[in-house]
């Protein structure tokens, strides 16, 4: 008989032990699926993404430590048990027997007879598994999810809008290096020239790391834009020593002949380079959204580009013409080659570029109707502007590091 | 100690005592169950019920179903304390002198009926008090004691209020039971007659002596009761109290005061003379609960709010009872259910 009770106290505790699983798990699923809308929340509020993946993992997490925690507390004691035992039907026989236990009066004996044959008619079906029957716990989680997941915005991530700017600059520039490659090299120069243009473009793409911000990427293609200016200059340089070395034996005229001409393809190279390194800027300021314009002379060429687009460029033949001209003649413009009239003081090319403003952006320097401008009258005022920049605006170090090596060059 | 022969005799008595009262009551089983609970477990009894629905018979019949001596006292407005308890009389013994002499009053008896017990005087009705609680009458500072079993099953009319003197509630916490006789059904009344055309006696014959009572009244004080049931008849009490810690919403808005620890032992006691009487040898929860309303109902006094809403005390225990479960099985909702 005793045997028999407890193999049936077993069964009842068995059935005890699955109600509590359901119920436990029933508390699993409410907390993880709390977790997982706290998860949402925080990805979208902080994070600024939906972290779906994450937070499945994080309520599973929850609803695994929720159930196991919640089982261990729901796992029924003897004595609930029994008070289970007894409602149904039993009238309280189970617990009075389990307080009887140990006594040997004959009213105990009498009880514990008593409970044990009522326990015996009982079968252990009859003790339904009691689950929380609470459907709006449910569906309030579900509508705050969904709400979660629909209704609340993503707010902007400036992170990821920059991460996603910067790689877009960082192709912009691959872009630009390469078609500036390409244009020396299909350019009609020689291989001295090439390679002297080359190397400014190689400085240039050596300097740009992906970690540059626009305003560095902005000033370095200037930097780059000026050094092609000084290799220029320096070209018109030698041209004009070895026009005024020059005899007058044909020999050493085609030797300026040939010169020249180089110096302008040099020309029309540099100033097509220039105009890509300045649409490179037009959309890099654009892509920022800020359109700083640290050196409008490089979008400026760009406009000027535009402008003369269809033109041609004057074959060798015309060339000669200009060298028939007289001497303090000047030629009409845009046929023009540069003259050793045109340097500045400093025996550099003037600058060419119409609407170039100052480093400030904001002080005309030359008359526009003019529409060119010597080098040497500009460049004590340019630099000084760099000084004064250098000295009363707020420059980040690696810029500043730049535009005194630029200033530096400039001397 | 209890023996298994007292448990046997237990049962065969009470077989034989529902067996002779059926004979004279005719439906009625709640009031029939309820005055032989109480007098096993030695507590009085109040009987509310418009007339001729048999009371006095009933009483009648338990005097001789029991085999115990029986007075009734009709209570009347002019009857005094004395008309109850007896009194001393000056009597010439044998030598001339006089002397007082205790004449023994109608409560010196086993089973005392006072019919229409609210008919008589506050100072008469107050008589009965010690009589009631410790079984004893005291007469001129001499205390007489009644011979034991002694039960007092009172009667009283719930209508023809006028020229009454309501129950004072001292008094009435002294009956352990109130019960209330209704009218008889179709069938039952149809029985009723029949058997009364034969004879207006009573036909039920002695079931069980004063001994055997008595006997009786110790088996069944030593049915065990579990601490949850204890503690749950605890709170059940307690919840009648307003004004108590442990008091239910039901009481703060329907009563004025509630039920006495004397409610709270006559439970425990009747709880279990009805367990053992079902055969168990343990006290439930259900015992306890059909057992709160004879035991409650006249011992929770309702106020101004339940007397105009037309609340009767069995709707307010009821409502204590369904509140307490429900309290019960919500306080820890993880772990308790209902019952």
């Amino acid at each position: 008989m005793e045997e028999n009770y407890r193999k049936k106290i077993r069964r009842f505790q068995r059935r005890l032990n699955l109600e509590a699983w359901l119920r436990a798990g029933t508390v699993g699923v409410l907390v993880g699926s709390i977790g997982m809308v706290l998860c949402l929340l925080y990805g979208r509020m902080v994070l600024h993404r939906i972290v779906f993946t994450e937070s499945v993992m994080a309520a599973l997490g929850i609803l695994l430590v929720a159930t196991a925690a919640t089982y261990i507390m729901l796992l029924p004691k003897k004595k609930e048990l029994l008070a289970r035992i007894d409602a149904l039907g039993l009238k309280e026989r189970m617990i009075t027997m389990e307080e009887l236990q140990g006594e040997e009066t004959v009213i105990a004996k009498k009880q514990r007879e008593d409970a044990i044959q009522h326990l015996e008619q009982l079968d252990t079906g009859q003790m339904k598994p009691r689950l929380y029957s609470k459907p709006w716990i449910g569906i309030a989680v579900a509508a705050v999810l969904i709400t979660v997941l629909l209704l609340v915005p993503v707010p902007k991530n400036e992170k990821e809008e920059q991460t996603a700017q910067n790689a877009l600059e960082v192709e912009l520039m691959d872009e630009m290096i390469v078609a500036l490659s390409a244009l020396i090299k299909e350019a009609k120069l020689t291989e001295v020239h090439k390679e002297g243009l080359q190397e400014i473009v190689d400085a240039l793409a050596v300097s740009l790391t992906p970690e540059d911000s626009t305003l560095t990427r902005t000033a370095k293609i200037t930097m780059s834009s000026k050094r092609l200016d000084l290799y220029e200059a320096a070209e018109q340089d030698k041209v004009t020593m070895l026009k005024q070395q020059a005899d007058n034996s044909e020999t050493a005229k085609a030797e300026v002949k040939s010169a020249r001409t180089e110096q302008i393809r040099l020309a029309q190279v540099v100033q097509d380079m220039k105009n890509i390194m300045g649409i490179s800027i037009d959309i890099l300021n654009q892509v920022e959204g800020t359109f700083w314009t640290p050196g409008a002379p490089l979008p400026g060429a760009s406009q000027e580009k535009e402008e003369t687009e269809g033109e041609e460029f004057p074959e060798e033949e015309d060339m000669m013409e200009w060298e028939e001209l007289p001497e303090g003649e000047e030629p009409m413009e845009g046929e023009e080659p540069p003259s050793g009239e045109e340097l500045g003081e400093h025996g550099e090319q003037q600058d060419s570029m119409d609407g170039a403003v100052s480093m400030t952006g904001t002080e005309l320097i030359y008359d526009p109707e003019q529409g060119e401008i010597g080098y040497g009258m500009v460049f004590e005022e340019y630099y000084q502007a760099i000084l004064k920049a250098l000295t009363e605006k707020e420059i980040s170090e690696e810029v500043r590091e730049m535009i005194e090596d630029y200033a530096t060059t400039l001397e | 100690m209890v023996t298994e022969e007292m448990l046997q005799e237990f049962k065969q008595k009470c077989d034989g005592i529902y067996k002779e009262l059926g004979k004279d009551m005719i439906g009625q089983k709640d009031v029939v169950e309820g005055c032989v609970i109480a007098m096993i477990a030695g507590g009085n009894v109040l009987l509310e019920g418009v007339p001729g629905v048999g009371k006095t018979r009933l009483v009648r019949s338990l005097g001789k179903v029991f085999d115990l001596p029986f007075s009734r006292i009709q209570f009347t407005p002019d009857l005094m304390p004395a008309d109850v308890t007896g009194t001393n009389i000056i009597e010439k013994d044998k030598d001339g002198n006089s002397k007082f002499r205790f004449q023994p009053g109608p409560v010196f008896t086993n089973i005392l009926l006072a019919d229409e017990i609210n008919r008589a005087t506050p100072k008469t009705q107050s008589a009965l008090l010690e009589a009631m609680q410790e079984h004893t009458v005291t007469v001129m500072g001499e205390s007489y004691k009644l011979e034991e079993p002694f039960f007092v099953l009172a009667t009283q009319n719930p209508i023809e209020q006028d020229g009454t003197y309501p129950l004072p509630e001292a008094q009435m916490d002294r009956f352990m039971f109130k019960l209330v006789i209704t009218y008889p059904n179709m069938e039952e009344l149809l029985e009723i007659v029949n058997i009364t055309q034969k004879t207006m006696d009573e036909i039920a014959e002695a079931a069980c002596n004063a001994k055997e009572l008595l006997r009786m009244r110790e088996t069944a004080r030593e049915i065990p009761v579990a601490e949850e049931v204890m503690k749950y008849t605890m709170k059940l009490v307690m919840a009648t109290q307003p004004s108590g810690d442990g008091a239910s919403e039901t009481s703060k808005k329907y009563l004025r005061y509630g039920a006495s620890p004397r409610a709270a032992q006559a439970l425990i006691t009747t709880a279990k003379v009805k367990a053992l009487m079902d055969g168990r040898y343990n006290v439930s929860y259900d015992d306890i609960n059909s057992l709160a309303y004879p035991v409650l109902r006249h011992r929770i006094k309702l106020n101004f709010e339940a007397v105009t809403g037309k609340i009767t005390p069995d709707r307010v225990i009821e409502e204590i009872i369904h509140e307490l479960n429900q309290k019960q099985s919500s306080v820890l909702p993880l772990l308790k259910h209902k019952k």
